[in-house]
């Protein structure tokens, strides 16, 4: 009988196995989740050298407290919940060094994210680069509980129940801040919606 | 915006991520026949969404090449190997303690013993003055004359040897 891969393992497998000491095991849950993890911190710090360093120092943390997961929930929210964890007192370490706001700094420019597309045309690219701006810069208005919960939805597309349990709070607040969010967002697109109706 | 109205909006929103129950879903559905305004609102909600995905699906694609597997295991390995080090002084810290008593203790017994028996320092200071120097090229001598403890310090200094001496003579 062929021997199953640790890649065909699920999480809470691969856990118990970390557990008993073997790295490999471990370095199928990194490849497995690093670019969500990176992902999430990007969204929050909006700085990739930033983000890898957020992201490396969860998968530290998660190494050294896998004893502590008790798999009463999903292995990914408890990451996304020391993820955005490690974030937020991560940018907030740095805004306390340097005095501002880390926001006040983004790196991320809207060319920068537009350098991935290739089929649309110069117009259609110069009209989306200045929606992206005015979507980051309605994202700076928004608090930072607003800011996570539509970084876990759109970018790492979670559930309101999964961005429940990372959060630590109902569904309902999940969708009320998503709602709001959106609202903000929707109010810097406004020149840009189309006034169809479905 | 009342609170009703914004309880329905938030299900627009809602809906957009097909997270409404079906009691929810009957409830808006109800809500909008009554309020035909909401279907614009649902319009540019979506468009909002569709935009805001794609402005995060660029994000992601941005950092979708990382890989940290390196630096994460380097990590983890320093890590393992300074809690080692922890664990051994917590096991054996009887020994530990006894260890840093006795290296305090060698320490001290040594720094008394450079004090108490270290040689007297001579220096030209106050009422010592330098009575006659003679030099050559490759040695010279100084004798200094203290008048208060009436010594004669004779100062030599060969090349040679590379070392200093200092000879004493009471008058």
């Amino acid at each position: 009988m062929e021997q199953k891969k640790f890649e065909d393992y699920s999480d809470n497998e691969l856990v118990e196995i970390c557990r008993q000491g073997e790295m490999e095991a471990f370095q199928v849950l990194v490849n497995r989740y690093q670019a969500k993890v990176v992902g999430i911190a990007y969204g929050v710090s909006h700085n990739q050298e930033d983000a890898n360093d957020i992201a490396q120092e969860v998968f530290v943390k998660i190494y050294r407290s896998l004893k502590k997961f008790r798999g009463d929930s999903k292995f990914y929210t408890w990451m996304y919940r020391i993820t955005v964890n490690i974030s937020i007192d991560y940018i907030r370490k740095k805004n306390r060094r340097r005095n501002i706001t880390y926001l006040d700094e983004v790196k991320i420019e809207p060319d920068i994210l537009m350098a991935g597309m290739k089929k649309s045309s110069p117009k259609e690219k110069l009209l989306l680069k200045e929606m992206y701006g005015k979507i980051l810069d309605a994202i700076k208005t928004l608090s930072e509980d607003h800011r996570l919960t539509l970084v876990l939805r759109e970018m790492n597309n979670l559930s309101y129940q999964d961005i429940a349990e990372t959060m630590h709070c109902s569904v309902g607040t999940v969708m009320s801040r998503l709602f709001y969010a959106r609202k903000k967002v929707r109010e810097k697109l406004k020149p840009y919606l189309n006034d169809s109706q479905e | 915006m009342d609170d009703t109205q914004k309880y329905f909006y938030e299900l627009l929103s809602a809906k957009l991520d097909n997270e409404l129950s079906v009691e929810q879903e009957k409830e808006l559905r109800e809500y909008i026949g009554s309020h035909p305004e909401c279907k614009s609102v649902y319009a540019d909600f979506k468009q909002v969404k569709d935009y805001t995905s794609q402005f995060y699906s660029s994000m992601k694609n941005d950092v979708a090449d990382t890989f940290l597997w390196d630096k994460v295991h380097e990590r983890i390995k320093t890590d393992q190997s300074q809690s080692k080090i922890i664990f051994l002084i917590k096991r054996h810290k009887w020994v530990s303690l006894g260890s840093s008593v006795i290296a305090a203790g060698i320490m001290i017994f040594f720094s008394f013993y450079l004090f108490l028996f270290s040689p007297k320092k001579y220096s030209i200071k106050d009422n010592k003055c330098i009575v006659n120097s003679i030099e050559s090229g490759k040695s010279s001598v100084m004798v200094f004359k203290d008048k208060k403890t009436n010594t004669t310090i004779i100062w030599m200094f060969s090349a040679y040897k590379d070392t200093n001496s200092i000879k004493r003579t009471t008058l």
